[in-house]
């Protein structure tokens, strides 16, 4: 294969100057709700001592999910040695540091006392996950970049593989991590499951690739460099596979629930008369995230389309965030199980579905903080040399153009 | 140049050997100044609190009217939380009317933190904020609480409540505020000055003394003997928690 | 453009130079008198180290369960918070409110009265609330040798181990060297 080529974007056009200053005034306005959120108080969200954990939550773990997630093209070419993902794995690295980052600052912004982060950054409690959590959030950041540092710098691109298999080492447990604060949770029948913790890793591979395809489409769309067919259909066929691992995740955890005589009242809830989280679940979480991408993908009449691609990934990522929704908030709309088997009532909503409608601050620091994700990748993108000038399927992998077509499931 | 640096380094080292002695001297004198001048001070009105004890609630359902809550309104005067029925009001003790579907049986019982054992809110807390003292008593210690509520997420009995708005009238003995979590505390000041919590002493004059505070690693005080001869249940026993607070008749 | 860059930081800087001469110096503090007669500690000792002696008071109280009546934060807003000319206690926000004085001059700011009242109450009040004379020791405080003892005593509670600032006001751990913060001469 040639030399691969990378080149700032060129950043001066109208459009991209637009787009700057719209996610800047949804990160204005995201910084906004929290302002008001840390002075007014919790009350101006939706969240309450039932809900405890909102829209700012779903959004912040999505955007950590896909995070580690928009770290597997980069993991494909350095650990397992996949040329044709090479191009693309700066790329990659951008997209897992910004994301995480947006994440991150929702789940802070959202906090009590967000003034008092140098508390968590020096008190720990080593049995909490979250604490670990702290670590690995952090490390991660400073793992890709260091991976990112030893892509982009010539003489060091030897150490590539070495770093690499440590940021996706890393990125396995991180997820690991993520998961592992729901399941955790024996106190709440939605949860406590050892497999929510691989199931969220799975969740990432597919949130993560879907975002991975817009951007880089939008990218390249952009700036007019050119992308060929391989490397799009490559990465779509891989993520028809992923789209279908989460929902074979899902069937295994709901199948294990409903074994279960225990956890049958949260599976009803869910699954069947939960009302929005029922909705959520089968038309947000199993159809748009999983049936109609694979649908797009490989059925004959679209299987070649772009703009099947791009709507496909796009239904993965509300699909993603239909899922997220369902388990965080309809994880805690069901009511705790103090005295199993009894019928229980109080002022304090024991035994009843849980109300929770979002406010407008919190909306506006979840977009708030996806729009710094993706406004961090928008500044890189012209500040340093992340993108190929080309990614035709020539100058990527030159035997293999016809190979990349391929729309078999699994293929790639 | 050179050379004038010579004299101010001896100077420097001049200088530290002096503060050397004076803080020798300072530390020799320091102890007996203070102890002179203030021997007078304040004595600690309690002593630590020692693992020796295990502070423990027997709640007799049998004897819990399901009208009556004058333990809820006793908490929240002694600690200064108010319930006005919004669902970001904190509860830090509630009562639950509790029904058989088969069979109608039915209690009416109040359920506040359990003071666990092995407390699931202690294990997420991120910063250490959420601990158990020595004696077993379930505490927030708010001034390193970060308000992430996962200890909320993680307690089985719902427990704790988030401040979610700006406070003022708070009682010296109860400092609570906004942006943290909250929760039971056993009336801890009380506690600690030998006093049993507020709901207890208020269910003895207005209830039926339906509660019973006491240690309960003491074989001869009275919640002692009484979980020695009637049955008593921990909540959601099946978790293993061991709950300090424990249920008769459930 | 070269003359821009020279007038921009001028008048910036003129500005600045400006605010202080409009008004005026910063009027020196006026500390609200207190209703007892003499603090826990010696005052000089107190205006350097009351945050480290509260910081260790609050780990003694919260995760130990060790109180004192005088010796805690409401014990000093007791005697240190009285009613203003009109009845009304202080303002958090207000210069008249004992903590504020002080910090609002050095331009500190502490969250303690976002969680903690600063209203005294009755409970914690000092007994007599009459002002006595000071204990024996602290008669001979005018005098050189008392003195000189007790700056010797700030350099030693400063200097080593002293417990560290940047815990900030949120240190729950116990301070470090927290020894150094003498209680009744116990080490």
């Amino acid at each position: 294969m040639g030399v691969i080529h990378y080149r700032e974007i060129e950043g001066r056009s109208a459009g991209f100057w637009g787009l700057v200053g719209l996610l800047a005034a949804f990160v204005a306005a995201g910084l906004t709700a929290a302002w008001f959120m840390e002075h007014i108080g919790h009350i101006i969200t939706g969240m309450t001592n039932q809900v405890v954990w909102g829209l700012p939550h779903v959004f912040a773990v999505f955007l950590i999910v896909a995070a580690s997630g928009a770290l597997n093209v980069a993991s494909i070419a350095s650990v397992f040695g996949k040329v044709a993902y090479k191009p693309l794995a700066r790329l990659s690295g951008l997209l897992a540091v910004a994301l995480l980052i947006g994440g991150l600052a929702i789940l802070v912004l959202d906090l009590g006392r967000p003034d008092r982060l140098v508390v968590a950054m020096t008190h720990y409690n080593f049995r909490s996950i979250f604490a670990w959590n702290i670590f690995l959030y952090t490390g991660f950041v400073a793992v890709t970049g260091f991976y990112l540092w030893v892509m982009m710098e010539r003489r060091l691109n030897g150490y590539t593989r070495m770093v690499g298999t440590v940021a996706f080492l890393w990125r396995l447990i991180l997820t690991t991590g993520t998961g592992s604060i729901f399941g955790f949770l024996v106190a709440r029948q939605p949860y406590d499951e050892a497999i929510m913790a691989p199931m969220f890793i799975v969740m990432s591979f597919a949130f993560g690739l879907a975002i991975f395809l817009l951007v880089l489409m939008a990218a390249c769309k952009g700036t007019g460099r050119p992308l060929g067919d391989a490397t799009v259909m490559r990465l779509k066929n891989l993520l028809g596979v992923f789209a279908a691992g989460v929902l074979y995740f899902l069937l295994a955890f709901h199948i294990t629930k409903l074994y279960e005589a225990e956890f049958r009242g949260a599976e009803a809830f869910l699954l069947l008369n939960g009302g929005i989280y029922t909705f959520l679940f089968w038309f947000g979480a199993v159809f748009l995230g999983g049936l109609l991408p694979m649908l797009l993908f490989w059925l004959p009449q679209t299987r070649r389309s772009r703009v099947a691609v791009g709507w496909g990934s796009a239904s993965v990522v509300v699909g993603g965030l239909a899922l997220m929704y369902d388990i965080i908030i309809g994880g805690q709309a069901w009511p705790l199980s103090i005295f199993p088997g009894m019928h229980v009532s109080s002022s304090f909503y024991d035994g009843v579905v849980n109300f929770y409608a979002p406010s407008l601050p919190e909306c506006a620091l979840g977009l708030g903080g996806s729009a710094l994700a993706l406004l961090l990748i928008l500044l890189a993108l012209k500040l340093l040399p992340f993108l190929p000038e080309s990614l035709v399927d020539e100058s990527v992998e030159p035997h293999s153009a016809a190979a990349g077509t391929s729309t078999a499931p699994g293929a790639a | 140049m050179r050379n004038s640096a010579l004299p101010q380094i001896a100077c420097d080292q001049d200088r530290r050997r002096f503060f050397g002695i004076a803080g020798a001297v300072a530390l020799a004198l320091a102890p007996g100044v203070s102890l002179i001048a203030y021997a007078q001070s304040d004595a600690p009105t309690s002593a630590a609190a020692s693992a020796k004890t295990r502070w423990g609630l027997l709640i007799d359902t049998t004897q819990c009217k399901p009208s009556c809550t004058a333990c809820v309104t006793a908490c929240s005067s002694y600690n200064g939380w108010k319930n006005e029925g919004r669902p970001t009001d904190p509860q830090w003790i509630r009562k639950v009317q509790v029904s058989d579907p088969s069979t109608g049986f039915s209690r009416s019982v109040p359920v506040m933190c359990q003071h666990c054992a092995n407390a699931p809110c202690v294990e997420v807390c991120p910063t250490g904020a959420s601990f158990k003292r020595a004696d077993g008593i379930v505490l927030v210690d708010r001034h390193i609480c970060i308000g992430c509520r996962y200890c909320m997420m993680a307690c089985p009995y719902k427990a704790r409540s988030f401040v979610s708005e700006n406070l003022s009238g708070q009682k010296p003995w109860a400092p609570r505020g906004k942006g943290t979590v909250e929760g039971c505390t056993l009336c801890v000041p009380r506690v600690d000055a030998g006093k049993v919590p507020a709901c207890v002493e208020a269910c003895a004059r207005e209830g039926n003394g339906a509660m019973t505070f006491g240690d309960l690693n003491d074989p001869a005080s009275p919640i002692r003997r009484a979980l020695a001869h009637h049955p008593a249940v921990q909540l959601r026993a099946d978790l293993m928690l061991d709950t300090g607070v424990r249920y008769e008749g459930l | 453009m070269a003359a821009i860059r020279l007038i921009i930081p001028t008048v910036l800087l003129a500005l600045i130079a400006a605010v202080p001469a409009v008004g005026g110096r910063v009027p020196m503090p006026k500390i609200p008198a207190a209703k007892g007669a003499h603090c826990v500690r010696p005052t000089q000792w107190m205006r350097r180290n009351h945050m480290k002696l509260l910081m260790q008071l609050r780990y003694e109280a919260v995760h130990e369960g060790i109180r004192h009546k005088r010796e805690s934060l409401p014990g000093c807003i007791a005697c240190h918070v009285s009613r203003l000319a009109d009845g009304k206690y202080p303002s958090v926000k207000s210069r008249k409110f004992f903590c504020n004085a002080c910090h609002q001059y050095v331009g500190t700011r502490i969250d303690c009265f976002s969680c903690h009242t600063n209203r005294p109450d009755a409970a914690y009040e000092i007994a007599d609330g009459v002002r006595r004379p000071p204990p024996a020791a602290s008669e001979g405080q005018r005098s050189g040798t008392a003195a000189w003892a007790r700056a010797v005593a700030m350099v030693a509670a400063d200097s080593g181990s002293a417990p560290s600032r940047s815990g900030g006001a949120h240190g729950a751990k116990r301070p470090k060297g927290h020894r150094a913060v003498n209680r009744r001469g116990r080490p």
